[in-house]
């Protein structure tokens, strides 16, 4: 894995957002610290999955490492280059190298434009001397490549399933050989049976592209599935990360833990025997987390010195967990 | 002993484009106490199938068959009648609780009306009861949430309020549409266990509509699997992920990736689910079955009985008509 170049990195990366302005001076009143301070590395052709609960900042996480939301904070580097110092012409140019999936597939295409149209559209931006012949050419490859059928090309979005559209968006993210794609709950939106087509796909392409891909999804077991490492976040901060084998099979951190034992298995015999660490209660509001570690209001191994320090780091390269009662 | 039978059930909806088929040819039934699943991936009828029982269908829908609870046809019940049963007898938690409650009205009001209207109570009985109920489904500081607004609360909160509201009236029948898919897993595990406590408390049967095949591993007793608007095979939890027999079922449940094991490839089963608007003259799966022949094309299979109480709707079904034992060996 090391061997394989780096593709991005981020360093204590933030994502926060103003809200609420006071009434006389228009200062903001909270921060909103939707991510707040993330490590990591991208490398190429590997897969880093990410996963938390529903508020957890893993959408934003991703915006923010595309420049889509201007990160508040932190360094980010694509290649080794500073992302942060591109100027907008200079990224608007990068960004064929990273591009992304989105969750909800019908949303994200323009329902005026025919799905090949939606598929051409980088094209225009990005290889503008190609063509109209060329560009039909590889349009058909690519619809072909992600399973569709090409005679559809002339379609509009609405009149595809929503795996489909899902296709369509694939096909329009790759359509530029990029290096990385972030892909945001890109299977969430669809039915069991889709979903594994689709899986499979993005599976099948990275390997033939050597693509990188950072996958966002709350669903562990599509995570676990298609990932090489994984990142757990809660409330905008890593929890524990490593090789999905780290995570999955020895997961230290007591949130991970519960977070694992949350999950229905699909086989009676299994989920009825084991025990199911329950969390209490719910995600704090990210307006005003709880100080010392954020996951202390609901952890079930707390001590009174988690609310006063930052949790601790420990770990090596293939395994890191961020907590003070529980080391590697 | 049933609370709740199915026979024959039809739903068709009138449309410009022509006539949608649901929900075709329904048939199961419900035990006191008893967890029956119903799986199915969109568009397969299985929402549509409960809201036809409550009376909450569009009105362009149109229903056939009977569905007998405590004697009486719910079917043909006219608006008065079911509001007799629904709430009071037979309860409904939807998909998403801030659609289902009342954005304007505070948590209290929503919970005692029902008992102020379906059993007649005071509105100081009914608050004592409700604030009991929201104990129950464990709220905390219950009395302040009285108070309170449903956009105040939490998901999860919200569909503890929504539990605690149909728990109300103690109904014998619960019906669950997708109560877990909005929240967390985290929070899923919370709910999902919470009816399991207040079913064995109450005696509930519980209905529970869902896509999750874990959780169906998870909480049902029984499971009828769905596809396209019919059922395709119906039994025990255990059997099904034991020994799938319909080839749909087969899929489905090896399409799921594995939260603690290594898969190399999922296996899928090809092509999309089917549109509603037009009725295949065959089996629904057929254009996705492995299995599939030109019977399979031209006739709809009718569910068929095989080893311990279980059903299966298929042509190449070799369990059927084989002793228990034959089919497990």
């Amino acid at each position: 894995m090391n061997s394989a170049k780096l593709l991005l990195k981020a360093r204590d990366l933030k994502g926060h957002f103003p809200v609420g302005n006071s009434w006389l001076f228009g200062q903001p009143k909270q921060l909103v610290k939707a991510v707040d301070g993330i490590d990591l590395e991208v490398y190429q052709g590997e897969t880093l999955g990410v996963v938390g609960e529903s508020g957890c900042g893993k959408s934003t996480l991703a915006r923010a490492l595309l420049r889509l939301i201007e990160p508040t904070g932190g360094t980010l580097q694509w290649c080794g280059e500073d992302m942060l110092a591109f100027s907008r012409k200079q990224l608007i140019a990068q960004r064929r190298n990273f591009q992304m999936i989105f969750q909800d597939p019908a949303a994200c295409l323009n329902p005026r434009m025919t799905v090949a149209e939606c598929i051409a559209e980088p094209l225009y931006t990005h290889e503008a001397q190609l063509s109209r012949k060329e560009i039909e050419a590889q349009v058909i490859q690519m619809m072909n490549r992600v399973g569709l059928s090409a005679s559809h090309r002339n379609r509009y979005p609405h009149e595809f399933s929503g795996g489909q559209c899902q296709r369509v968006g694939i096909a329009r993210a790759l359509i530029l050989k990029p290096q990385l794609i972030i892909c945001d709950e890109p299977v969430s939106a669809l039915d069991v049976s889709i979903q594994a087509q689709v899986i499979n796909l993005l599976k099948d392409v990275q390997q033939e592209m050597n693509l990188a891909l950072v996958m966002i999804a709350h669903d562990l077991s599509v995570v676990r599935h298609i990932s090489d490492r994984v990142m757990v976040m809660y409330l905008g901060k890593q929890m524990e990360s490593g090789t999905y084998q780290a995570v999955f099979d020895k997961a230290t951190h007591p949130y991970t833990k519960a977070l694992l034992s949350a999950v229905p298995i699909a086989d009676p015999v299994a989920s009825r025997n084991r025990k199911v660490q329950l969390l209490l209660g719910d995600l704090p509001s990210p307006m005003n987390p709880p100080s010392g570690c954020v996951f202390r209001t609901r952890c079930p191994e707390v001590s009174e010195h988690c609310a006063n320090i930052a949790p601790q780091f420990s770990g090596n390269i293939s395994h890191q967990i961020f907590c003070n009662n529980v080391q590697l | 002993m049933s609370i709740l039978t199915l026979n024959n059930m039809n739903v068709r909806f009138k449309t410009d484009d022509g006539l949608v088929h649901a929900v075709s040819d329904l048939s199961y039934s419900i035990n006191a106490g008893e967890t029956l699943g119903i799986v199915g991936e969109s568009g397969s009828g299985k929402s549509q199938s409960v809201f036809a029982l409550m009376g909450l269908i569009a009105d362009n829908g149109v229903i056939s068959g009977e569905a007998i609870f405590q004697g009486q046809n719910l079917l043909t019940m006219t608006n008065r009648q079911l509001n007799q049963v629904r709430a009071s007898k037979i309860g409904m938690i939807f998909q998403d609780p801030m659609n289902s409650l009342n954005p304007f009205m505070k948590i209290g009001i929503q919970l005692t009306e029902v008992l102020q209207k379906h059993k007649g109570l005071s509105k100081k009985e009914a608050t004592v009861q409700s604030i009991a109920m929201l104990d129950a489904v464990r709220i905390p500081s219950a009395v302040q949430r009285m108070k309170q607004y449903p956009h105040e609360l939490s998901g999860g909160m919200r569909q503890r309020v929504m539990i605690a509201m149909t728990l109300l009236c103690k109904p014998q029948l619960l019906i669950a549409d997708e109560p877990t898919t909005a929240l967390d897993v985290t929070v899923q595990a919370q709910i999902l266990m919470l009816l399991k406590e207040l079913q064995q408390e109450f005696n509930t049967a519980i209905l529970l509509i869902t896509h999750d095949m874990g959780v169906v591993a998870q909480v049902c007793d029984r499971v009828l699997v769905m596809y396209g608007g019919r059922k395709m095979e119906e039994a025990n939890v255990l059997d099904l992920f034991a020994q799938p027999a319909h080839p749909y079922t087969q899929g489905l449940l090896s399409a799921i990736p594995s939260i603690t094991n290594d898969v190399d490839k999922l296996l899928t089963i090809p092509g999309n689910p089917p549109s509603a608007l037009f009725a295949p003259r065959g089996c629904p799966f057929e254009p996705r079955c492995q299995k599939a022949d030109q019977s399979c094309a031209e006739q709809i299979p009718t569910a068929e009985p095989f080893a311990s109480s279980r059903m299966i709707a298929c042509h190449h079904n070799e369990f059927v008509n084989c002793h228990p034992q034959e089919a497990k060996a």
